[in-house]
């Protein structure tokens, strides 16, 4: 009989086999829970309601998706999207959040390194693939005060105890964190009104949270050291003589692109002088989205000529000439592939563009239509869904604080495609998805129409795109103060 | 002899586990195929009922995309006026303008294929119609903003301006919600 029951046991174990995932293994106060796996077109996949309630954390289903809050703020999770909204910020997954049923909802592994450490206020170690353990952190508060000299500023630190502090000179700010404790701030008073350092902040972006004092316009240089008895640590910002000597230099950082002039489109030549509005960040990426790709060819002609092999094209003659000129340069595909327009946008973010260029060709009823049309998010016939109420600046929403570096780049852009077409055409404003999300100045040009005989003509030679590149690049390349690209 | 009953026994055990195993993966396939085939089911409205000759007829005005609006900068729309039969249910009126739209302009130009046709289109009582586009007519036309935005305004502004209960209209595509209409522009949220 027992090699009947065993038989059967063995059974039963293989079957269920190609079903079962690996489990997660959590380590919290003493406990191991095990977290099962559930398939799903083909991932692992692992109980959000189980996560929860081993870790202490509230779930609610709302309209716009699922909101986890946790001590230290909430995650907002879509079904059917890798993006996971915490605060201000996104996190991509590696997979899908899934929504089985109401309430209840599966994520992948990296939802515990990636998402959860926004909201949880204890560390969250990995001790082995799979197997995670949760510790908490002591919590300290730190005061903050601030010096203020004619030439300098100093910012002190000084923790209830002992503490070892790190400190990191970043491009816009100096950073100031304090090791194996979450920080209580106690910042006295953050108006500085310094042209030195403009304003200290605190993050709880890392579980320990950092303090970031921001560089202001005369910002030179800073030194730090330690006092003891109390222990104090001192970040001493100062207006370096080269700063001070060149009074209206432009801020390195940023290159700024003109506004057109009233009652006369722009032109490459013609430069109206700077304009604060539009700055694409020159440390950071400016990327490029070549429309289309893979199995979706876009606008189609009977000749085989395609959009999305014509914008690919382009695409990687303006990636040579802006690297030429020392660029950074990403895009959304680098060959035949037809990425989502959610990922498209979400690597933008990903990456910290400076700015978005997503690129298209045009296709209309009839052949009529002529002439290139750069597009920015945005329109006032569409009544927009109200933000989540966990408080979150929705995925589809992240273009709208852009709108007038968008709106700026656009202007400027459809001048200087005009005057290489020959066209009036104007910049149009449409609810464009591959931009919604964009957390960047951000436009979509369509090159001209593939459904006009003359323009197609156009787009399917090589030294008409060279043309159209070089009109591209030069508009994001324009406004270059500083010698950076 | 005892053996040989263990062993039958034992064959029978792993024949019902099997089954079991087999039952419940081919019950969750069958569940989501008939969620495909909700999708897939061929709903189209019909409206000949309207076309009955002595019906009264009313004036619509319906908006054609406009080949003259160029690149941009012009109207993307232009209105022609036609006599319609007229019927006091909401729904199937709205479903009659469209209808027509679809035939496309007096002079020959027509936006959508000539073999489209309305999916569905429902009116909600908060004013809001609902048009369900088939996949196919968005596939037969040339693709780009520009059509896609022609598509969009062209329904949008001829169903708000005949039809005074429905103040938006929102798009769906084979009967689901769409991120867009056909690649650019977002139908997530209702047109006004």
């Amino acid at each position: 009989m027992n090699r009947v029951v065993f038989s059967f046991w063995l059974t039963l174990t293989l079957l269920s086999l190609p079903t079962l995932g690996r489990s997660l293994q959590l380590q919290t106060e003493g406990r191991v829970l095990n977290i099962e796996s559930r398939q799903h077109q083909g991932h692992a996949l692992y109980g959000l309601t189980d996560i929860a309630r081993a870790l202490g954390l509230r779930t609610g289903e709302g309209p716009t998706g699922l909101r986890v809050s946790g001590p230290r703020g909430d995650l907002q999770l879509t079904d059917g999207r890798p993006l996971v909204g915490a605060g201000d910020q996104y996190v991509l997954l590696s997979n899908r959040v899934w929504r089985r049923s109401r309430g209840d909802w599966y994520v992948p592994e990296d939802f515990l390194t990636r998402a959860l450490p926004y909201v949880l206020d204890r560390r969250l170690e990995t001790v082995s693939p799979g197997a995670y353990r949760l510790d908490a952190l002591p919590e300290m508060e730190v005061r903050v005060g601030v010096n203020r000299y004619p030439d300098h500023v100093a910012v002190v630190f000084e923790p209830a105890g002992e503490a070892q502090g790190r400190v990191r000179d970043l491009r816009d700010y100096i950073e100031v964190s304090f090791q194996d404790f979450a920080i209580r701030p106690r910042i006295e008073s953050n108006r500085i009104q310094s042209e030195v350092i403009s304003g200290i902040e605190f993050s709880s972006t890392e579980l320990q949270g950092t303090f970031r004092l921001r560089k202001g316009s005369r910002y030179g240089g800073f030194r730090q050291y330690r006092m003891e008895q109390p222990f104090r640590l001192v970040v001493d910002a100062s207006v370096s003589p080269r700063e001070a000597a060149a009074t209206r230099r432009a801020d390195p950082a940023v290159i700024t692109i003109d506004p057109p002039r009233a009652g006369a489109a722009p032109t490459p030549s013609d430069q109206p002088p700077p304009d604060p509005l539009l700055r694409i960040r020159t440390e950071r990426p400016i990327f490029i989205d070549p429309g289309h790709g893979g199995d979706d060819y876009g606008v189609t002609t009977g000749t085989g000529i395609s959009e999305k092999t014509i914008v690919f094209e382009l695409t990687l003659r303006i990636q040579r000439l802006l690297e030429q000129e020392g660029a950074p340069v990403r895009l959304s595909r680098t060959r035949d592939l037809n990425p989502t327009l959610d990922r498209r946008s979400g690597a933008a973010n990903f990456s910290r563009a400076g700015a978005f260029v997503s690129l298209h060709v045009g296709g209309a009823p009839g052949s009529a239509a002529r002439g290139p049309v750069v597009y920015v998010y945005g329109d006032a016939t569409v009544q927009e869904s109200n933000s989540s109420d966990a408080g979150l600046t929705p995925w589809h929403q992240g273009q709208q604080a852009f709108a007038a570096e968008s709106r700026r780049l656009a202007i400027h852009m459809q001048g200087a495609l005009n005057q290489l077409f020959g066209t009036e055409n104007q910049v149009l404003a449409a609810p464009l998805e591959v931009l919604a999300a964009v957390q960047a100045p951000a436009i979509l040009i369509e090159a001209g129409y593939l459904t006009n005989p003359d323009e197609r003509g156009l787009l399917n030679s090589p030294a008409f795109q060279d043309r159209l590149a070089a009109a591209i690049a030069d508009v994001l390349k324009r406004g270059h103060a500083g010698g950076a690209w | 002899m005892k053996d040989v009953r263990n062993i039958v026994i034992a064959i029978l055990l792993v024949a019902t586990a099997a089954a079991l195993a087999l039952y419940s993966y081919m019950s969750e396939r069958a569940r989501q195929t008939a969620v495909e085939e909700v999708g897939r089911e061929p709903l189209y409205v019909e409206t000949e009922p309207l076309e009955v000759p002595g019906r009264e007829e009313r004036a619509v005005r319906l908006y054609f995309y406009n080949p003259g609006a160029g690149g941009s900068g012009g109207n993307l729309l232009m209105r022609e006026e036609r006599l319609l039969a007229h019927t006091p249910d909401v729904q199937l009126m709205a479903r009659h303008i469209v209808q027509e739209l679809f035939r496309g302009r007096r002079d020959g130009l027509r936006m959508f294929p000539e073999q489209a046709r309305l999916r569905q289109l429902y009116v909600l009582d908060d004013g809001t119609a609902v048009v369900d586009l088939p996949r196919d007519v968005l596939n037969g036309m040339p693709g780009g903003i520009t059509t896609e935005l022609a598509v969009i305004e062209s329904i949008t502004r001829t169903l708000r301006e005949n039809v005074s209960e429905i103040r938006r209209v929102r798009f769906l595509v084979e009967g689901l919600d769409q991120d867009t209409l056909a690649g650019h522009v977002s139908i997530r949220n209702p047109f006004m």
